[in-house]
């Protein structure tokens, strides 16, 4: 690694949206350049940080194992698959009791399921147990970044202006690529945020 | 330096001023503008210093002015009230940090601190000055202050007298605090050698330092370096022996006796990622380059019933939030 290299930041995201997030994209032909998920909200997704309670894990390999660990939030799934190169996160998957909550760092991959659909999942690089303190903090950490990427993403999404070409790269493509509505998302913001209410002290 | 040197007018201004002195031995022609462009352009010193470097080598040994100060007058100031370039100032201050020579012409550099701030300091290798110690606390009569790139500094020179006192000055220390997930712990924590050689303390990578080669031995210590992430920005930080002891629940003599039982270090490094990765930390301490160096830490607490009311209210849909009074 040169001193160079900037390291992607780790961005939040609720299950809802990021299994939204079927577009992906390179910014060059190389094989080294970084690949990136597509958020409806305008952001791109190199890595991301999730947090929500493992509930079930399965060795879904056919020769070598290969580990799918469902980690749940207040609004949908994240699908965790670790194999022999995550090492750490396989063994992970493998010996922890479900159910408990836990923290992943790790990448997006988009695939495509059998029946044609584009599914999203995360490629771990690190899944560690933690305590509720940890998934309420992400919670309300989440939250503030999705409506922080809403609120921008908005200012551009106005009836009859079909050219958002002035807007942020990400924002840009994001209206080119999906086509969702941003209240859907602060439903799924507004809910997250009501599952933790009972873990704040008063 | 800037766009704006220009070694030859500069040269022809430090010949005139020169030629007033009486005592001047004015150098050939060209001389001055090649040690002008030696000193600017192959070893980065700001012009200002050049320019008295000329006039210390060619001028005359008894007058102190030298272009650009009134010479004399210097007064005992904090490190604080020190605003703008070119004025002799007396300081009595802790030498807070050492950095190493980045070439020939200086002596030492670093930061020296008070109670009100730190400032960077250059004792250059013509003016002689003692060696000084890290730690220490000095009283400094006759430094000139400079400006370099928006950033003040103090200039030792050769009317610049040092003398070590007995007071104990604390240099006052700018620390950042911030918040964030911690993403990754990276290679090269835990148990950690550090190069035996005089001085050195860089980390050895198989036994071999990257500024002596192989070398015997080495001293244990521990450290962390580790990322943490807010979900905006990726911060790093060192976690060093002392912040390490407090943060595992494992101690230096510990750490060597994990090593030694495993027959591999490594296993100390494994530890500390099981234990700190994917977890929300608060740190505070000083900026170093990249880096902030970790004196205090702690984990995250729980946000307050006001920040998930804001949110609540943030994430309310535009026709939730219509006025009320259009029912009435």
């Amino acid at each position: 690694m040169s001193s160079s290299y900037q390291r992607q930041t780790a961005v939040r995201a609720f299950a809802q949206e990021f299994n939204d997030a079927t577009y992906s994209f390179k910014e060059s032909d190389s094989d080294m350049a970084p690949k990136y998920a597509l958020l409806p909200t305008g952001q791109r997704m190199n890595r991301g940080f999730f947090v929500g309670t493992l509930t079930e894990t399965e060795d879904v390999g056919n020769d070598a194992p290969y580990w799918h660990g469902r980690v749940v939030d207040a609004t949908g799934v994240f699908h965790v698959y670790a194999g022999q190169y995550q090492p750490e996160a396989e063994q992970m998957l493998r010996e922890v009791e479900t159910p408990a909550f836990v923290s992943v760092v790790g990448k997006p991959r988009t695939y495509e399921t059998d029946s044609g659909n584009m599914n999203v999942a995360i490629r771990p690089e690190s899944i560690t147990e933690v305590d509720v303190d940890v998934k309420t903090n992400w919670v309300v950490e989440t939250a503030a970044r999705t409506l922080d990427r809403i609120e921008d993403i908005e200012e551009w999404d106005i009836d009859g202006l079909d050219d958002a070409s002035d807007a942020p790269r990400d924002v840009d493509m994001a209206l080119e690529e999906y086509d969702m509505t941003f209240d859907q998302y602060r439903e799924m913001v507004h809910e997250a945020v009501e599952s933790v209410e009972a873990d704040i002290p008063e | 330096m800037g766009a704006d040197f220009n070694p030859a007018d500069e040269a022809e201004r430090l010949r005139e001023q020169l030629a007033e002195q009486d005592d001047a031995e004015l150098p050939e022609e060209g001389v001055i503008e090649e040690r002008l462009n030696i000193l600017v352009n192959d070893y980065s010193v700001p012009l200002k210093e050049a320019r008295r470097s000329v006039f210390r080598e060619y001028g005359d040994e008894n007058d102190e002015s030298t272009p650009g100060t009134g010479g004399g007058g210097s007064t005992q100031v904090s490190v604080d009230d020190i605003t703008a370039p070119d004025e002799w100032v007396t300081l009595e201050v802790q030498l807070a940090q050492l950095w190493d020579s980045t070439h020939d012409s200086i002596r030492q550099s670093g930061l020296i601190g008070d109670d009100t701030g730190r400032i960077k300091f250059v004792s250059w290798e013509q003016s002689d000055l003692e060696l000084l110690e890290e730690g220490a606390s000095y009283r400094i009569e006759n430094a000139v202050t400079d400006e370099y790139q928006g950033r003040l500094s103090v200039n030792f020179n050769s009317s610049t007298v040092i003398e070590q006192i007995d007071e104990d000055i604390e240099a006052h220390e700018e620390t950042e605090e911030l918040y964030g997930a911690m993403v990754a712990v990276q290679d090269g924590s835990g148990l950690i050698k550090r190069c035996p050689k005089d001085g050195c303390t860089r980390v050895l990578s198989d036994g071999r330092c990257p500024e002596h080669g192989a070398v015997d031995g080495g001293e244990h210590d521990l450290r962390i370096k580790a990322v943490l992430d807010d979900g905006n920005d990726v911060q790093e930080v060192i976690f060093n022996r002392e912040a390490t002891e407090d943060i595992m629940d494992f101690d230096l003599d510990d750490a060597k006796e994990m090593a030694q039982e495993a027959l591999d270090p490594t296993v100390v490094e494994q530890k500390v990622r099981d234990e700190l990765v994917g977890k929300y930390y608060t740190v505070e301490g000083p900026k170093a380059g990249r880096y902030i160096l970790v004196n205090e830490w702690g984990h995250l607490g729980l946000p307050d019933m006001e920040m998930v009311d804001g949110l609540l209210d943030r994430a309310r849909t535009e026709s939730e939030t219509e006025p009320a009074e259009a029912d009435d």
